[in-house]
């Protein structure tokens, strides 16, 4: 087994963490969402997500503090990005000014007329329980507990905390037997019946999964 | 502009983007009180203050944005 740091991320970690929003957002599919919901291609979202992520703005999947990475060798093996969703700070609200304030408008217009469909899988965060929001783990380090000893890291520098949360797509069974593996259960599922959803989102069913500690 | 001016068009606003005709706007309000007042919908709300009031926000204003509150006194502070 290979021997594994883990370190909070740096600004110098940004072309990871982008990988990652995009591989997480992907959940293994060809979709992503971001790209479908706003009318953008990849290497356009690619430049808005730096830039987002550069004006390091804590509490949300583009903050680049909420992330821990793993390294093996100086190589990066994985990440998870994660906070502690606060009532009076919803990090939808904060992932939205960022979008917002970097989006073209024409984009916001795209996924305004299109939000019925796409808002039909909207889980909110668990308040004050640690939101998992970003898993993504090299495919070569798969299979080596990556998952386990970032989450313990997380929850080690969230002193007190009491839930994890995480939500995941119903057909992401791999990351589903590694999250139960981890003692998350199954909490809530919501599922869309509109055929258009596909277009938009990996896939047409959801599920958010809790552990208690 | 008076404030009660501000929040006649701003309750307006909030109608159009949460589909919801009868709904009341107070300073208090918030994104918690809502259940429609999601991350798009928060987009398309910032873009349609933007249009009406002919202002464009800085993303320091928005991150201080807490409630409704907050938004009529920065919209007041750009007119």
């Amino acid at each position: 087994m290979p021997k594994y740091i883990i370190r909070e991320a740096t600004v110098n970690d940004i072309d990871f963490i982008i990988e990652a929003i995009i591989e997480a957002e992907k959940s293994g599919s060809e979709i992503l969402s971001y790209s479908t919901v706003f009318n953008l291609s990849e290497n356009e979202l690619r430049k808005i997500f730096r830039l987002m992520l550069l004006e390091e703005i804590d509490g949300c999947e583009f903050s680049i503090s909420s992330y821990l990475i793993a390294e093996n060798d100086n190589t990066i093996a994985g990440t998870i990005g994660a906070w502690v969703e606060h009532e009076i700070s919803p990090s939808s609200i904060i992932k939205s000014n960022l979008l917002g304030y970097y989006l073209p408008k024409s984009s916001i217009i795209y996924a305004a007329l299109r939000a019925k469909i796409t808002s039909e899988l909207h889980i909110d965060h668990v308040i004050e329980a640690l939101s998992l929001e970003i898993v993504y783990i090299r495919t070569t380090h798969r299979g080596n507990h990556l998952f386990e000893l970032l989450s313990d890291a997380h929850i080690k520098r969230n002193k007190g905390i009491k839930e994890l949360a995480v939500q995941v797509m119903a057909n992401n069974d791999y990351a589903i037997r590694t999250y139960e593996r981890y003692g998350f259960k199954q909490s809530f599922v919501i599922k869309s019946d509109d055929e258009m959803i596909k277009q938009f989102l990996p896939f047409n069913e959801k599920i958010l999964m809790k552990k208690t500690l | 502009m008076e404030e009660n001016l501000i929040v006649t068009k701003l309750e307006q606003i909030f109608r159009e983007v949460f589909g919801n005709e009868t709904l009341i706007i107070s300073r208090e309000m918030s994104a918690n009180d809502l259940e429609e007042w999601n991350s798009l919908n928060h987009m398309i709300l910032v873009t349609e203050v933007e249009n009406v009031f002919s202002i464009k926000f800085k993303l320091k204003d928005l991150n201080k944005m807490r409630n409704v509150g907050d938004m009529i006194d920065i919209i007041s502070s750009k007119l």
